[in-house]
């Protein structure tokens, strides 16, 4: 039965024949027994559903991101000259003809064989006769596209537009033969098609103006610089408060020390968000001018704090599991303290302690508040701590500020890829962590 | 030549010695800075909102009482305090309900089976999922697909799976606490394995369970990214009615308020965080008087 391979043997004392013919005259019990089991179950599949909750909500959204083919537009010098042409021999004045009838030209280029060129009629009692529409370098532009959407504005569509290539376009309207002509031009660029790599390979992150750009690159080091400068703060710090604790305290100062430790662990991060708002930024921007108001250092000096009783407490834990014979055996011949501890206890519980590295990195990769409050939401690629950076957490927490991501939006579904993103670094830290406590960890008897 | 060796030692010795006290000090230095910082995080709350009580026209009474407001001084955490009750209302009960029964099936049904050792790595794997992606669970299930909406139910379910993983493990170690004597005693007076589960193992374990639970949402209770994600970081100005409404809570407010460019907006959530920080201070004290409870039992 595959019930039976699920939830394992029957319960109870429901094993041997006879126990299991004593418990059929008590059906009611029996019954209740498996109801309670598969109902338990079920409840413990919820981790795994939440699982495959998250796995799914990222993909399905993400691969749409990865597959859907979204336009970058390229900023268009926009530069639009405009003249008004007055014809020789013409009985109407060109000054009063000019600022009518040139027509106000704009181009909207949405994808790369889509692109719509609208003008305004001019509107002066003299109706234009007739548009001449050039595009240079030459396209051949199909003017049966070209629809008046009313009365003053005319669009055309040119559908065979090169990507990535600029143009300019130029309209003149002819205001009957011998009256006179205005002649506006700009210049526009065709957007290119984005392809998934461009994600990887670009270093611009911008999701709110145009030109949008979706290179994951600015968001992906200012995540790595603020959780290196962290570890740097929580690892030595973190490491040597271990090493007190488990080495040199009295078991009393170590259990008034420890909890006071783990308080740092248990406070909010939007507080330690203020903490490095209107603590530690104003002490650094006293040290030097060149710290911004928002920097990725206070950011990550707080987030070392926040981390620092994860390290100590994983690594003590370490240190604690190291044998009390191998310290004696290492007094034995004469050690002093400090070699004893880094010599004997930190190399025996290295696997623990590097786990602990591992973890806390992969906490500070995942650590959305603080950054979100101090480092200053800035997606521009710098690898200057004293700069405003923005994370990928960061820009996670920013999508949703104001509700402008709409679902189907490219903005929307770059959320589920920079999503992706962080899940996969933070599940590959977990796993190399596991790893590193699984392959390398000394076992003592 | 015996003389130089052991000169040449008693020199090294010293140097050694002296290695070692710098580096206890180092160590002592590491601990007192980490102190320091904890000091300096309090000082520096606790100074900004006292800011806030000096303040011409603000008062205790109108911070639990009123709702936020666009004067600093007229503003109150009364919305936000009610929404965090809810959401962790919802949170305690399903994170109690799913944790706890996925713990005694783990610990008490399910052996060492292949699924029951999938679905405890899963837990473990699921423990360092960044709270972020677990706005973006709830973003797409709970208030999408669900059409729960922007709800305190959204919000206590998205965190009761952020905790999960957390009350998940240490109900297990709650349980597993219990010595299997007391099981074989149920079990030789005939009793059904829930039968020794519901009567024996669960009251034993239960201070321990719920010293666990209390400590995970104290954790939720602080957090705000998921919630952020959730779209929770709109103006809301009146207290939730029921598990549908629109809600604010403590860390999202205070997040509002730190954003604010005045002054006074900071001191305010200054007070907000004293106000979270002494709610999260009076629940671990909950869990370390039922954890002594315990040890007081289990030594009787």
């Amino acid at each position: 039965m595959l019930f039976d391979k699920i939830l394992g043997p029957k319960p109870g004392v429901a094993n041997t024949p006879a126990a299991g013919k004593a418990l059929t005259g008590n059906g009611n019990k029996y019954l209740l027994e498996r109801i309670v089991k598969w109902v338990l179950f079920l409840l413990t599949t919820v981790s795994v559903l939440t699982t495959v909750g998250i796995i799914s909500v990222l993909l399905f959204e993400g691969v749409r991101f990865f597959a859907s083919d979204f336009y970058q537009e390229k900023r268009s010098e926009l530069e639009v000259t405009s003249e008004a042409v007055g014809l020789a021999g013409a009985d109407a004045a060109p000054t009063g003809l000019a600022p009518g009838i040139i027509p106000r030209i704009g181009v909207r280029a949405t994808t790369e064989s889509l692109i719509f060129v609208e003008w305004d009629r001019p509107n002066l009692g003299q109706n234009p006769t007739s548009y001449d529409v050039s595009i240079h370098p030459d396209l051949n532009l199909d003017l049966t596209d070209c629809q008046n959407l009313s009365a003053e504005r005319t669009t055309c569509v040119i559908s065979n537009a090169g990507p990535g290539r600029s143009y300019k376009v130029t309209v003149a309207a002819i205001a009957g033969a011998g009256k006179g002509v205005g002649v506006e031009t700009e210049s526009f660029s065709v957007p290119e098609k984005v392809r998934w790599y461009r994600y990887f390979t670009d270093t611009k992150w911008r999701t709110l103006l145009v030109p949008r750009s979706y290179g994951i690159w600015p968001l992906l080091v200012g995540t790595m610089m603020i959780a290196v400068l962290a570890m740097l703060v929580a690892v030595p710090l973190g490491l040597l408060c271990a090493i007190f604790l488990s080495e040199y305290a009295h078991p009393r100062l170590r259990a008034i020390t420890k909890p006071i430790l783990e308080v740092l662990a248990g406070i909010p991060t939007v507080v330690y968000g203020f903490f490095a708002l209107f603590f530690i930024t104003p002490l650094l921007r006293t040290i030097s001018d060149d710290v911004g108001i928002f920097n990725a250092l206070s950011a990550a000096v707080v987030m070392g704090v926040m981390i620092i009783p994860m390290v100590s407490s994983l690594s003590e834990d370490a240190m604690r599991a190291v044998p009390i014979s191998l310290r004696e055996g290492a007094y034995a011949l004469g050690a002093t303290k400090v070699e004893v501890a880094t010599k004997v206890v930190v190399p025996a519980a290295l696997s623990g302690i590097v786990a602990a590295f591992i973890l806390g990195m992969s906490r500070a990769v995942g650590e959305t508040m603080i950054v979100f409050i101090a480092a200053g939401q800035n997606e521009k690629l710098t690898f200057n701590p004293l700069d405003p950076v923005n994370t990928m957490t960061g820009f996670m927490a920013t999508t949703n500020f104001s509700d402008n991501a709409i679902p189907g939006t490219a903005q929307f579904q770059a959320l589920f890829a920079v999503g992706i993103t962080l899940f996969v670094i933070t599940l590959l830290m977990n796993l190399a962590s596991q790893f590193v406590v699984s392959k390398f960890r000394e076992v003592y008897e | 030549m015996a003389m130089g060796i052991n000169q040449n030692y008693n020199r090294r010795l010293s140097a050694r010695k002296r290695k070692a006290a710098i580096f206890y000090g180092v160590c002592v230095a590491a601990v007192i800075i980490a102190l320091i910082m904890l000091v300096a995080l309090l000082y520096s709350v606790v100074s900004e909102a006292l800011g806030w009580y000096n303040l011409e026209g603000t008062s205790i009474g109108t911070l639990f009482t009123d709702g936020p407001s666009s004067k600093a001084i007229k503003s109150g955490l009364f919305p936000a305090i009610i929404g965090t009750l809810w959401v962790m209302a919802i949170c305690v009960v399903v994170s109690f309900a799913v944790g706890v029964s996925a713990a005694i099936y783990l610990e008490e049904y399910s052996g060492r089976s292949r699924i029951a050792e999938i679905i405890q790595t899963n837990i473990q794997n699921l423990a360092a999922v960044p709270s972020i992606v677990y706005g973006i669970l709830g973003l797409s299930i709970f208030v999408a697909l669900f059409a729960l909406g922007k709800s305190t139910l959204s919000a206590g379910l998205t965190l009761a799976l952020l905790i999960m993983p957390v009350v998940i493990v240490s109900s297990q170690e709650a349980i597993r606490a219990v010595p299997s004597s007391i099981r074989e005693g149920g079990y030789a007076l005939g009793a059904t394995r829930w039968q020794v589960v519901w009567r024996l193992v669960l009251p034993q374990s239960l201070p321990g369970i719920l010293t666990g639970i209390i400590l995970a949402v104290s954790r939720a209770m602080g957090e705000a990214a998921p919630l952020v994600i959730m779209g929770a970081l709109s103006y809301v100005s009146f207290a939730p009615a029921h598990p549908l409404d629109r809600f604010t809570v403590l860390p999202i407010q205070i997040y509002v308020w730190i954003s604010k460019p005045q002054e006074e907006f900071h001191q305010l959530a200054a007070a907000g965080i004293v106000v979270l920080l002494i709610m999260l201070l009076g629940m671990n004290a909950f869990a370390i008087f039922l954890r002594n409870r315990l040890q007081r039992n289990q030594r009787g």
